[in-house]
């Protein structure tokens, strides 16, 4: 029973890494296409990998580039976007990204946030959440062997040995964790869209025909609050809501 | 032979037209003066023939022998020729009076032409008691009074009501009718009166009524339409459309007996007489509109409609204008109804509709309602605007009908002016953007690590197996330290543990003996107490302990020589006073207590 089950796990291992091998093959597939110009194909190279149901930063960086080079820009925003939960501080994604907004037509000025406010979501949005999980990880081992020395030596007879590496290495759990926390909360509660057609009426109710609130361009970006059937309610950097019909945009 | 033939056939065929006309065209009508009356009254029965032919046969008369036939028949004939048709007419009458009281019918006059037999309607008489009326002489009255004469019979005003049973919304056409048989001069055109819970429209009527007669019960009376009005009930259940008020001018016979003078001061034809009548309220029931199957998009439409769409071009230049029409025509509440709009994409400028409507305010309320909507793309492509569609119930089939229109493909080229495109190509750029022309997007990545895309890292399988594992070796260091602790019967940190709580039983016993006179046991307690907790601390068996083997021990602790000296002291002084009973006083052991009690306290500290 455990033997067969040891080499099940190993027969997938090595699938996927067959597989991923492949996919690195797709992809530089799609880099050269990209290269020679031909930015359909590329497109299509890299569509390839994420139905295969993979991705990563740079593939969606390279989306993106792909496609704005084919002038879809509500594409391309969507696919930076995405490249953006994946790479932190990427200097190229940053500039391509506000290349690109630039282009687009609707030019929205965002509220200002509270300050503190402002600093707290900047922090939020430095790490990702794959560094901040492993971060936390490193940060529990420290934590529980700093304890156990503790117990080891009061149980000695040595008591309040390490009590600032122990307050310190709490300090930072607690800290890191609620960083998280936040970013947990926010990857599940909050939902971003970009609107995928060149302009798009947004309506006061999630009806066909009730009054027009305002109007989007492609390229949008929109954060969903609410569905309603095949209509989201959506809210505007600057503030503002409405109601859309949820094939003109597409969930980030 | 052929053309006998035809002459034959064109002969049968002009006398079938002839007798068929001829036939078709005979009017029978039977009317009396008055139909209530007393014994004393005299009034008039005529009967009036009429038709195309200026032979008409015989009239065979009823049976009048409930009257005295006073005079008759008399007969009149006229001939009037219109639009080159010829009627004639021929009435005959009697002037007859009843013989009794009671209520009388008066058969039907026939007449019979070509074998068919036509006739009039039986007309009821009804006598009252006699002689009822003053015969005296009036009072001169003022021209225009009141006058009892006209009664309600010969005047009254009737609102007829096409139908009493309609869905909301739905036509109802009301005519309020005038019946009179006096002569009227003048009237004063009626107010229109206010429908509460309809909307109104008023329909068009001829600036003099037409007069036509209407037979009621025998008697003929002139009718005429004063005021014709198509209601819209706008609310569900019992409404009342309300009668209407007139004043009239009547020109009255004046049957007082007249005095010779008299007749060269009244109207020779009559006198003037007021008078306002009103009719009765007719009840309309209004049904709602049926539930099942309204159509998501019905605003409230009842009647016939049609609906169009039309653009004046599908195919044109950016920049360039194209005209969309929606009509809608047909019959019902038009007016209240608005044009559905039409959905356009946002790279189409929209202008406000050109509105207008049209409404025919005949016998049924129609007409048409039109918009015009200016397009102007701004960015060449193709285009559609969606069908539309208008829902209205027709009442006639008591169903919901809806009308879409299909989309109309727009197909957008390029235009020579200046684009207000979305792209890059056009011209317009902000400040920044043409700072930034010079520049484009940053290369591609070529390296890359690739992860399941659904997969939420904090679920992933390293990171749970991770925590758990920091957790369980946790736990299993602490268990097995414990257990560690125990096997190797750490006597040493047992007893450290348990020093200060031994101290403080030994004081706690010293405290009960302070006042007793066994002074022995006094000090033996504190000692114990003393000793008992730095051996326990120090782990120092009972055989080890002297003086010296203690202080060299608390020593090596560091603690304060002073204290240590301390200690040493009040612990000599305690094991001295044990034994040898030096009689000393209750101050003496307080003293010792508290010092005994001090030193512990202070060493707790350093240990």
């Amino acid at each position: 029973m455990d033997v067969t089950k040891k080499i099940f796990l190993g027969l997938v291992f090595i699938a996927n890494i067959l597989n991923a091998a492949d996919l690195h093959d797709v992809f530089d597939q799609g880099n050269q296409y990209y290269q020679q110009g031909e930015y359909e194909l590329a497109v299509e190279s890299y569509q390839k990998i994420l139905d295969e149901g993979y991705a990563s930063g740079s593939l969606y960086f390279n989306l993106g580039n792909a496609y704005y080079k084919l002038g879809q820009l509500g594409a391309a925003r969507l696919n930076y976007e995405r490249a953006a939960n994946y790479l932190k501080n990427d200097e190229a994604l940053e500039e391509n990204l506000q290349l690109l907004s630039l282009r687009l037509v609707d030019q929205i000025e965002p509220v200002p946030q509270f300050f503190l406010n402002a600093v707290w979501n900047k922090i939020v949005d430095f790490i990702t959440l794959n560094a901040l999980i492993w971060i936390i990880s490193g940060l529990l081992w420290l934590i529980l062997i700093v304890f156990s020395l503790r117990y080891y030596f009061r149980s000695r007879g040595h008591s309040n040995r390490f009590k600032m590496l122990n307050a310190t290495v709490c300090l930072l759990f607690i800290f890191f964790t609620l960083l998280s926390a936040q970013k947990i909360y926010n990857l599940e509660t909050e939902q971003y869209g970009i609107i995928m057609k060149s302009s798009v009426t947004s309506r006061a109710e999630p009806k066909v025909g009730a009054t027009e609130v305002f109007i989007l361009h492609e390229g949008t970006k929109v954060q969903i609050e609410r569905v309603a059937g095949d209509w989201f309610e959506v809210r505007l950097e600057d503030g503002k809501t409405g109601w859309l019909e949820s094939a003109n945009l597409e969930i980030i | 032979m052929i053309q006998r033939n035809l002459l034959v056939k064109s002969v049968i065929f002009f006398c079938l037209l002839l007798t068929i006309s001829f036939a078709q065209d005979v009017t029978l009508t039977a009317t009396v003066s008055s139909n209530i009356m007393t014994v004393d009254d005299r009034f008039e029965y005529s009967v009036e023939v009429s038709g195309k032919s200026t032979s008409l046969p015989d009239v065979e008369f009823p049976d009048f022998s409930d009257f005295y036939v006073l005079s008759g028949p008399n007969s009149s004939t006229s001939i009037q020729f219109i639009n080159g048709t010829m009627t004639s007419s021929k009435t005959l009458s009697f002037i007859m009076q009843p013989r009794a009281e009671g209520k009388y019918t008066i058969g039907k006059a026939s007449i019979k032409v070509d074998g068919k037999t036509f006739s009039s309607k039986e007309i009821i008489i009804t006598v009252q008691k006699g002689s009822s009326k003053p015969q005296q002489s009036q009072p001169q009255t003022p021209k225009n009074r009141q006058d009892p004469e006209v009664s309600g019979q010969d005047l009254f005003l009737k609102t007829e009501v096409s139908r009493a049973n309609v869905y909301i919304g739905q036509q109802i056409t009301v005519e309020y009718k005038l019946y009179f048989r006096v002569n009227i001069r003048n009237y004063e055109r009626p107010k229109p009166p206010k429908n509460a819970g309809f909307w109104t429209e008023e329909l068009n009527l001829p600036n003099r009524p037409r007069q036509e007669t209407e037979v009621i019960n025998g008697v003929a009376y002139n009718v005429a339409t004063i005021y014709k009005v198509a209601l819209f009930p706008t609310q569900v259940g019992e409404l009342t459309v309300d009668p209407m008020q007139i004043k009239l001018e009547i020109l009255v016979k004046d049957q007082r007996r007249r005095s010779f003078f008299d007749s060269f001061f009244d109207d020779p034809f009559g006198r003037t007489v007021q008078k306002t009548i009103a009719g009765k309220p007719v009840k309309i029931n209004v049904k709602p509109l049926p539930v099942a199957g309204k159509p998501a998009d019905f605003n409230g439409a009842v009647g016939d409609y049609q609906f169009d769409v039309s653009v004046d071009k599908t195919e044109t230049q950016t920049n360039e204008a194209i005209v969309l029409k929606l009509k809608l025509r047909g019959q019902g509440n038009i007016k209240l109804i608005e044009i559905p709009k039409p959905e356009i994409a946002g790279n189409i400028e929209k202008y406000d509709p050109k509105m207008s409507t049209n409404i025919d305010n005949a016998n049924i309320i129609s007409g048409s309602k039109s918009a015009e909507y200016i397009l102007i793309p701004r960015v060449e492509g193709e285009y559609e605007i969606k069908s539309i569609s208008f829902s209205y119930f027709d009442p006639g089939t008591k169903k919901y009908k809806t009308i879409s229109s299909r989309p109309i493909r727009l197909k957008i080229n390029k235009g020579t002016g200046p684009s207000l495109a979305v792209g890059s190509q056009g011209g317009q750029f902000t400040r920044q953007e043409v700072a930034l022309l010079g520049k484009d997007i940053r290369f591609i990545k070529e390296f890359t690590e690739f992860q399941r895309i659904d997969k939420k890292p904090y679920l992933s399988l390293p990171f749970i197996g991770n925590v758990l594992l920091a957790i369980i070796m946790f736990t299993g260091f602490i268990f097995y330290n414990n257990y560690q602790v125990k096997l190797t019967g750490n006597e040493y940190l047992a007893r450290s543990r348990r020093a200060g709580k031994y101290a403080s039983k030994q004081l706690a016993e010293a405290k009960k003996k302070l006042s007793s006179s066994q002074e022995g046991e006094f000090y033996k307690a504190v000692s114990l107490a003393l000793q008992g907790f730095v051996r326990d601390k120090l782990n120092i068996d009972l055989t080890d302990f002297s003086i010296v083997n203690v202080r060299t021990a608390l020593e090596k602790r560091e603690i304060d020589p002073n204290e240590i000296n301390e200690y040493i002291a009040i612990l000599e002084e305690s094991d001295f006073r044990q034994y040898a009973n030096t009689g000393a006083s209750s101050e003496d052991k307080m003293k010792a207590y508290n010092k005994a009690k001090e030193i512990l306290t202070k060493f707790e500290k350093w240990m």
